[in-house]
């Protein structure tokens, strides 16, 4: 029993050491997280996404002269987060049917 | 969304208070200008090379990626965006879907698609941005379908590509649910062309 005990405390440790390793990683090495002048690269495991942050199409207006034309954006996952301050994102245009060449080709 | 970050915007009009929208995004949120991408499925991937043409006129950002699911299109990207935008087209072989708009019949042969995609490979190919560049055919199973797919390769990049799905209709699912077509996406930069 005592051994098993023994064993435990021991992962135990260790656990919390690699914890602490893994959380010393500076997330916001530029040489990591920004690739505004690069192609792109998959994101990072170092960077986490909690539920609660779960990007969502916001409604948002645009003054057209005078008309209010709404919009859905999203944001990216993290966009806020101190470490992505510098960073910056794609734009990923999704064209519907009002996008089409007969709905106001010029 | 985690392993591809990006800003999305939904329901894309091909209108000029939209691409004044845009440029006050790009100048508001951190957006890169230089990783602007188009997708679109059916009306859309037809309209992708007019709003392209008209988002470059109107506020001079260029797409650097465009994925086309379409079949009732114009082929030609004016040279400013062609030599810089990479194109990755999809279509089924067996898409019969009515490509009319409202009561306009445009086209309900499915080798129509086919051709227009061929049309648009080859006004790529033909451009003097295009001159050096070699062509791949790959053949893969993609959602089932035979995917046939024929690669424009230029300095490394692929810069336009089609792909053929046998026996496949209208739909966009094994295009849009395909890792590799949303990496290649991603991948896009308008550098990659300079």
């Amino acid at each position: 029993m005592k051994e098993h005990i023994k064993i435990s405390l021991i992962l135990s440790v260790f656990t919390i050491l690699f914890l602490a390793l893994v959380s010393c990683e500076n997330p916001a090495d530029p040489t990591i997280m920004d690739s505004g002048d690069m192609p792109f690269q998959h994101n990072p495991a170092i960077e986490d996404f909690d539920e609660a942050d779960r990007p969502y199409y916001e409604s948002k207006t645009f003054d057209d002269n005078g008309t209010s034309r709404s919009y859905e954006l999203m944001r990216p996952w993290n966009y806020d987060k101190d470490y992505n301050a510098e960073r910056s994102y794609p734009l990923l245009i999704n064209i519907s049917y009002t996008g089409s060449l007969v709905a106001g080709q010029t | 969304m985690q392993d591809y970050p990006c800003f999305c915007l939904t329901a894309a009009q091909n209108s000029a208070w939209y691409f004044a929208m845009i440029a006050e995004l790009v100048e508001d949120y951190r957006i890169d200008r230089n990783r602007i991408y188009l997708a679109g499925f059916s009306a859309g991937g037809s309209g992708s090379y007019p709003f392209a043409s008209n988002l470059e006129a109107d506020q001079g950002l260029i797409a650097a990626g465009i994925v086309r699911c379409a079949g009732g299109s114009n082929t030609e990207l004016p040279d400013a965006i062609a030599g810089k935008t990479s194109v990755w087209y999809h279509v089924g072989l067996q898409d019969a879907y009515d490509f009319g708009y409202g009561s306009v019949l445009l086209s309900e042969d499915p080798e129509d698609s086919n051709r227009l995609s061929n049309q648009a490979y080859n006004f790529a190919k033909g451009l003097a941005t295009s001159a050096g560049a070699f062509e791949t055919v790959k053949t893969q199973m993609v959602s089932g379908y035979e995917r046939t797919t024929t690669t424009l390769n230029l300095s490394g990049v692929e810069i336009f590509k089609k792909s053929h799905y046998a026996g496949m209709g209208h739909t966009g699912s094994p295009a849009y649910g395909d890792p590799e077509v949303v990496q290649w996406l991603f991948n896009q930069h308008l550098s990659n062309r300079d």
